[in-house]
């Protein structure tokens, strides 16, 4: 027994050095409350430079923990939450980009898989909705368009839609209110719809539409494979 | 030894957390199965040095007294404590590693570990406070385990002042003392200690703070340490023992993959549902810094349905947790002023619930099913057994994800149709292989599952258990005829899942089932009597495993 309490003692020395360093650490971190951040106001060519961020690491994701194989999108933790109400969703969210302190401002970008498309390229389609963050909270869905993901050859296509500013204020017309801003939203029934020519989605509660034409500008990925 | 514990007990009970404010508009990452890893590893690793020191014992004939001290519940729990401290030493260092790029980079836009940058601790009207430096010093972050939200503090609470309670619980047991009060003088051993208890030095009288919480985790460390050994109940549930004698030494029979861990993790660790007691200077302004965040709180504690709780639930919920199950933990609260959700957030009476409609499809045999309710279930049949959700997840789906395997049986029994796919194409069998449910999964194989149905990314349930390396489930699949050289849409077969995974035995078990399954007997992984390919499962073929 006396070794385990020689056992004991190092540890407890240990663990006081540590506390002392790490609380230290953790004070400096962790103070104030900063100022308020500038309102939003995003010009469309802002918007696709978040959105490719989205969609950078999203590549990255594929690439790192899947060796470019779309399937590990259905392994993401968060569908295994026992808190998530919609579990068999599959979510790919982005956050603290353009944050100049993280959690406090930038945006977060979210983009919920709508399903694969039929067709001799495996393409995968997104709805990404952009949320603006303001004094550690999210305060305004800025933007919300398709995004359209193509393997060829194991290389990603994307195609990334136009916003619709009327689609926008027909969807946030069926927010919850008082509830805290959340893309996609619990409540939300997002589904791909026929139309020609391209790729249409439909929130059917709102009846809010969007479109990815068929001849949208690819951009292609960044992310190292 | 015990002096080291419960000095090691001491950062715990300096630390604060609190779960009122926490990260809006963002999700945190289930850790869950990243606790269970690291528990798992330090009860693998105190086995197996256990197993070392008494084979060297009987080598160098070693007493039969010495023999039988290393061979007991005590000493495999006191091993289990160190490789546990080695793990999680501090929660400040734990906090840091679940902030480190490497861990947030495995939970894409969740939140690993959470810090607010306002606490309701950090007020600067309570700088006269001199209990207000301890709790900014010492800090907790808040996690998320097993569907709880809770401090970090509570790992170490669990760790350490939890073997301190065993210790206790142990010496009052050899005793001959009853169960009952074994327990009950472990948990006041601590509760009288001017330094340890949340009454003295590291609770009210240096943070104001007298933390249920943190009873609560110290209670749920001693039944885990009892649970090594020994069967342990949590609410309805008998665990069984984590381990279990293997000869001289000990063998781990938990799977890591279980919840043999998180069911130790409950809404008693969460301090804003299991509200604090506050020391009365602070009460007043605690109680206007919580009604600050009342709109945001109550909108996080919704219940899982994703309704507004209304007072009347919140209340329900603080006297449902001061008590462990029934049993007393040294639960304390104010008696008059109260700083809870229920208490500041309905100060004006209001108590509505928002409109229960559920507008997601789900009707209250799906919701029976979703929480493992047999009897609930039961009573609502005969009904609609496929009714999907809006996302395509019928009952049966919402059995799977609860895990329990009877109420999957009670469903296909009544006619519930084991193939259908939800969105994305995911079958219940191909959900269960996802969630490492064996048991789950053989059943489902037995009510015809289809062990080739691929969902929207070409996944097989072949490929979801190549890739946890769940041996058990894989074998059943293989002998009810999956295929193993299907691949997936990006070209993945599910060898190559579990060579990329490194999961061994699988991809030994995937080669020879490529043979059929003589080859598959032959590696390990079943006899052709076990089941053959389109043959009903044995009854033996899964044993009931923790």
């Amino acid at each position: 027994m006396s070794v385990i309490a020689t056992e004991g003692r190092l540890r407890l020395a240990a663990l006081l050095f540590a506390v002392l360093l790490s609380g230290g650490l953790a004070g400096c971190a962790y103070s104030g409350r900063p100022a308020l951040a500038a309102p939003n106001s995003l010009t469309d060519a802002e918007v696709r430079g978040i959105v490719a961020q989205w969609q950078q690491r999203l590549d990255r994701h594929l690439a790192d923990e899947g060796v470019g194989d779309p399937a590990v999108l259905a392994d993401l933790p968060a569908l295994r939450s026992p808190q998530a109400l919609r579990p068999g969703r599959i979510v790919f969210s982005a956050t603290d980009i353009g944050a100049t302190v993280a959690e406090r401002d930038g945006y977060d970008v979210s983009g919920l898989l709508l399903g694969r498309l039929q067709g001799a390229d495996r393409t995968y389609v997104f709805i990404v909705g952009t949320i603006d963050r303001d004094d550690f909270r999210p305060t305004a869905l800025v933007d919300l368009r398709l995004a359209s993901l193509t393997l060829r050859d194991g290389a990603p296509v994307w195609r990334i839609g136009d916003a619709s500013v009327a689609a926008l204020a027909r969807y946030g017309e069926r927010a919850e209110v008082g509830a805290t801003l959340r893309f996609p939203g619990d409540r939300d029934r997002f589904r791909l719809v026929d139309c020609l020519p391209g790729i249409c989605a439909e929130e059917s509660r709102s009846g809010a539409r969007w479109t990815l034409p068929v001849d949208a500008p690819v951009n292609q990925a960044t992310a190292r494979r | 030894m015990l002096l080291a514990g419960a000095l090691s007990g001491w950062p715990a009970g300096a630390n604060e957390s609190e779960q009122y404010s926490l990260p809006l508009g963002r999700d945190f990452a289930d850790l869950g199965p990243h606790l269970s890893k690291i528990v798992h590893a330090a009860i693998t690793d105190a086995a197996v040095r256990t197993g070392d020191e008494i084979a060297d014992a009987i080598a160098n004939g070693e007493s039969p007294h010495r023999i039988a001290e290393l061979q007991s519940a005590s000493y495999i729990a006191d091993k289990v404590w160190g490789y546990l401290f080695v793990g999680i030493p501090t929660n400040e260092l734990f906090d840091l590693a679940l902030a480190s790029p490497p861990v947030k980079a495995r939970y894409p836009g969740l939140v690993t570990m959470y810090r607010p940058p306002a606490s309701i601790y950090d007020d600067p009207l309570l700088a006269l406070d001199i209990t207000k430096a301890v709790r900014t010093f010492f800090r907790a972050g808040s996690i998320s385990a097993g569907g709880v939200v809770f401090g970090t503090d509570k790992l170490v609470h669990f760790i350490n002042v939890g073997r301190i309670y065993h210790v206790q619980y142990e010496a009052r047991m050899s005793r001959g003392e009853s169960e009952q009060t074994a327990g009950r003088a472990a948990i006041y051993s601590t509760l009288s200690n001017p330094f340890t208890s949340e009454y003295g030095l590291l609770g009210t009288l240096s943070t104001g703070i007298y933390s249920n919480g943190d009873l609560a985790a110290n209670y749920a460390g001693m039944l885990f340490y009892r649970n090594l050994a020994e069967p342990v109940q949590i609410g309805a549930r008998t665990l069984p023992p984590i381990l279990e004698r293997d000869g001289a030494g000990w063998r781990v029979v938990a799977r890591p993959e279980s919840d043999f861990f998180t069911a130790f993790i409950t809404p008693h660790w969460n301090e804003a549902l299991n509200p604090n007691r506050y020391a009365g200077y602070t009460m007043g302004r605690l109680q206007a810094l919580l009604a600050e965040r009342c709109a945001d709180a109550v909108d996080w504690y919704r219940d899982p349905q994703g309704r507004r709780r209304t007072r009347a639930q919140f209340e329900s919920i603080e006297r449902e947790l001061s008590t462990y199950f029934g049993a007393d933990y040294g639960y304390q609260s104010n008696s008059g002023r109260k700083v809870t959700i229920a208490s500041v957030c309905f100060a004006d009476g209001s108590d509505e619930q928002a409109a229960a409609a559920d507008d997601l499809g789900r009707s209250d045999l799906w919701w029976a099913a979703r929480r493992g309710d047999l009897e609930g279930l039961r009573q609502l049949l005969p009904a609609d057994l496929d009714a999907a959700d809006a996302d395509g997840e019928t009952p049966l789906h919402a059995a799977v994800r609860s895990g329990n395997a009877d109420v999957v049986i009670e469903l296909v029994a009544g006619g519930a149709d084991p193939n259908r796919a939800a969105y994305y194409g995911v079958t219940p069998l191909l959900l269960a292989a996802a969630h490492g449910q064996t048991e789950v999964g053989v059943a489902l194989l037995r009510a015809g599952a289809d062990p080739n149905g691929r969902d929207h990314f070409g996944r097989t349930p072949l490929h979801a258990s190549a890739k946890r390396g769940d041996a058990e489930l894989l074998r059943a699949l293989l002998l009810q005829g999956a295929q193993p050289q299907l691949a997936d849409d990006g070209g993945a077969t599910p060898l190559e899942l579990a060579v990329r995974g490194r999961k061994d035995a699988v991809a030994k078990m995937l080669r020879a089932g490529s043979g059929g399954a003589t080859n598959l007997a032959a590696a390990g992984g079943g006899t052709a009597s076990g089941g053959g390919e389109g043959e009903p499962l044995q009854e033996d073929d899964v044993s009931d495993r923790h």
